[in-house]
């Protein structure tokens, strides 16, 4: 489990970010000053949220301290000022996100997640499972509730694809650029053609590929 | 020191100097060709009858001399140039013989002592007070041994001479005088109206006298002044919307935070799990929004009216800014009850410029799908690279939309639509005006739509056609 570490000197905020964040399933420690962050707690803690107005030490000579110590822990600043000079400041001093309050809960979530895991395309397994689809790149054959499909190449490659990003929306262009020629129709319907095929074709499991208004389509685990 | 004074000293500074060094060569002129026409003189009398007519004088008679010594002949041509004896007027000069026995004993009672030369010489010239002489050994003995000839100058001559010298002097003067006094006026005068344009805070520009350098300065200075009161009125123009804004956002503020602590003071009143909690929280947290927005907003403004000196210029990737503003907009979107989805092409997506800029822009364009929708409706924001490889960002909704006739009107500072005053009564009527502006100083192109089947549609692309959006390269923050 990640363990974040945040110092803020505000008690409700303070527990309120600790709160959101355990909920989230992330173990969160939380003090109130920047002297109380010793190179041990930076050392073990996972990512750094810092608020910049702390009594005593400032956030960003705590900051200036984690990096001087060597540390490259992810640092998340945060702070209720919306000069622009702070968050050029805080990213030269090794900061590696700025976040200006006030901002949601569930925003301040987003920013650790994605701190803590990059979010790149997901590695083209050669075998992968998505709830009740089964694909075998290698093979280029897939499966759905254990009953192997008769796909054509563009309705596997719009499977493979959607099954890389997994929960995502995926944009009809981005899927068009890559599964339909370059002479298509720049409307894509040929590709919604595609997709109701597939849809077809992987029979319950067709319940995973949801269409997302105004964006394209996006394949999840449950239905 | 006064200009006046300048050009007195500076003229006196030149002509004096020319006026004593054009005397002094002309005065060397003459002397040189009065020395030239005494020695031909002298050469003529050695020659004739001088050592007789000496002889033949008493020499104790008190006449000065050997009497008068004649006036140079006009034909006879005097030492030097032709040419120069030719150009000049007749110049007949009177000069005189002093005679001299073997002892140096002068005839005469006023002739200079006679200068010894140390070489044995007939003839050899000498320098005396009076002017230079010419001594010339006539005889071996007797009253007229030594003769010693000369051109007296005349004390009118140098008194002439001075006088010129004043007049020249006086002349120049009085020209410089004459001719700065209406200078320096004119001057002084465009000073004074120069310092009184400056007093009315440039309301007036400077009358043009004439077509001199003076006008030149007149009419560069109106140049000037054109400058800086349209640089002023630009400033208080500015100024006066940043007032007009803060001061809106503080009233704006003042209204959903008073809702805010009413939906809280009715939420302690209802109590844990009734269903009109959700609802209320629901409010609470739509105002809660609002407010943010209103203050990154005034931000945004502060940022765009300081012309970009403090604008930031890093790598955005609007991926990663996609995906906060999303994140940021997600409460809000429940809070709606409207559906809001988006979609990267999953890798970096890289423009240069003030990532606080590009936040607020797409942050004010969600924001206006969320909030002008209806309950139950739908916003996608969706990011894409075309096949020029430039990106493509879009905010879609299915609300009511915006007719057709306003479109163009909707990033005027304060313009708020019939509709949006109806469904919205708070709301400046700077959010989209602020993205258009964020756009530009971002060197995007900020397009608005009625799609095919309603709603509204606002898309970025790059103000330039062919500026790419760098796919793929990593490191890039949205921050």
């Amino acid at each position: 489990m990640a363990r974040v570490l945040i110092v803020e000197d505000d008690p409700e905020l303070g527990r309120q970010m600790a709160t959101s964040l355990k909920a989230a399933g992330l173990e969160a420690d939380w003090v109130l000053t920047g002297d109380d962050v010793g190179a041990a707690d930076a050392a073990a803690a996972d990512l750094l949220i810092i608020d910049l107005m702390l009594p005593g030490t400032h956030g960003f000579d705590v900051l200036r301290r984690v990096r001087a110590q060597g540390s490259q822990v992810p640092v998340i600043v945060v702070s209720a000022r919306q000069q622009a000079d702070d968050r050029v400041r805080a990213l030269e001093l090794g900061a590696d996100d700025f976040l200006a309050k006030p901002f949601w809960p569930e925003e301040l979530l987003a920013r650790v997640r994605a701190r803590l895991r990059r979010p790149t395309l997901a590695a083209a397994d050669a075998v992968q499972q998505v709830g009740a689809i089964g694909l075998d790149r290698g093979a280029r054959t897939a499966t759905s509730d254990g009953r192997t499909l008769d796909l054509t190449r563009v309705e596997f490659d719009l499977l493979s694809l959607l099954a890389q990003r997994t929960g995502a929306a995926v944009s009809r262009r981005w899927l068009a650029d890559r599964v339909l020629s370059a002479d298509r129709d720049i409307d894509d319907r040929a590709l919604d053609v595609h997709v109701s095929r597939l849809r077809r074709k992987l029979g319950r499991a067709g319940e995973q590929l949801t269409t997302v208004w105004g964006v394209g389509y996006r394949l999840v685990e449950r239905a | 020191m006064t200009l006046r004074v300048r050009l007195l000293v500076t003229s006196l500074a030149v002509s004096v100097p020319l006026t004593l060094a054009w005397s002094i060569i002309d005065a060397t002129s003459r002397q040189r060709n009065r020395l030239e026409q005494l020695r031909t003189a002298v050469a003529v009398d050695v020659g004739t009858d001088l050592l007789a007519r000496c002889e033949a004088t008493p020499p104790r008679e008190g006449r000065p001399g050997l009497g008068g010594g004649g006036r140079v002949p006009r034909r006879v041509q005097p030492g030097g140039r032709d040419g120069r004896a030719r150009r000049r007027l007749a110049d007949l000069v009177t000069y005189e013989y002093f005679a001299y026995d073997e002892e140096g004993r002068a005839s005469a009672d006023d002739a200079p002592p006679l200068p010894r030369s140390d070489r044995a010489l007939d003839t050899w010239w000498v320098l005396l007070t009076d002017g230079p002489s010419l001594v010339v050994s006539a005889a071996p003995s007797g009253p007229c041994t030594t003769l010693l000839a000369r051109i007296p100058i005349r004390s009118g001559e140098r008194r002439a001479q001075a006088q010129t010298l004043m007049v020249v002097l006086v002349s120049v003067g009085l020209a410089v005088l004459l001719s700065g006094i209406p200078l320096v006026s004119r001057l002084r005068r465009l000073e004074a109206r120069v310092r009184a344009s400056a007093d009315s805070q440039y309301a007036e520009a400077v009358p043009i006298e004439g077509r001199d350098e003076i006008a030149a300065v007149a009419a560069a200075f109106n140049e000037a002044r054109d400058a800086v009161r349209a640089q002023m009125a630009e400033a208080r123009t500015r100024a006066e919307d940043l007032r007009r804004h803060v001061a809106n956002t503080a009233h704006d503020v003042g209204t959903p935070l008073t809702t805010l602590q009413g939906t809280l003071a009715e939420l302690e009143r209802a109590g844990p799990g009734t269903p009109a909690t959700v609802a209320l929280i629901h409010d609470a947290m739509r105002e809660a929004h609002y407010m943010a927005s209103l203050l990154r907003n005034l931000s945004t403004v502060v940022a765009l009216d300081a012309r970009g000196e403090a604008s930031v210029v890093t790598p955005i990737d609007l991926s990663v800014v996609v995906d906060r503003v999303v994140a940021r907009h997600a409460a809000m979107a429940r809070a709606h009850e409207v559906s809001l989805n988006h979609a990267t092409p999953g890798h970096s997506v890289v423009v240069e410029g003030d990532p606080t800029l590009a936040e607020q822009l797409l942050s004010n364009l969600v924001d206006n799908a969320i909030r002008y929708n209806r309950p139950g409706g739908k916003v996608a924001v969706v990011l894409d690279i075309d096949r020029g490889g430039a990106f493509d960002l879009s905010v879609t909704d299915d609300g009511p939309g915006v007719p057709e006739e306003e479109l163009t009107q909707l990033t005027r500072r304060w313009y708020r639509g019939d509709q949006a005053r109806t469904r919205r009564p708070e709301g400046t009527g700077l959010g989209l005006a602020i993205a258009a502006e964020a756009a530009a100083r971002l060197s995007m192109r900020l397009e608005f739509v009625r799609p095919g089947h309603g709603g509204f549609e606002a898309w970025l692309r790059p103000a330039v056609p062919q500026a790419r959006a760098d796919a793929g390269r990593s490191g890039a923050g949205g921050s």
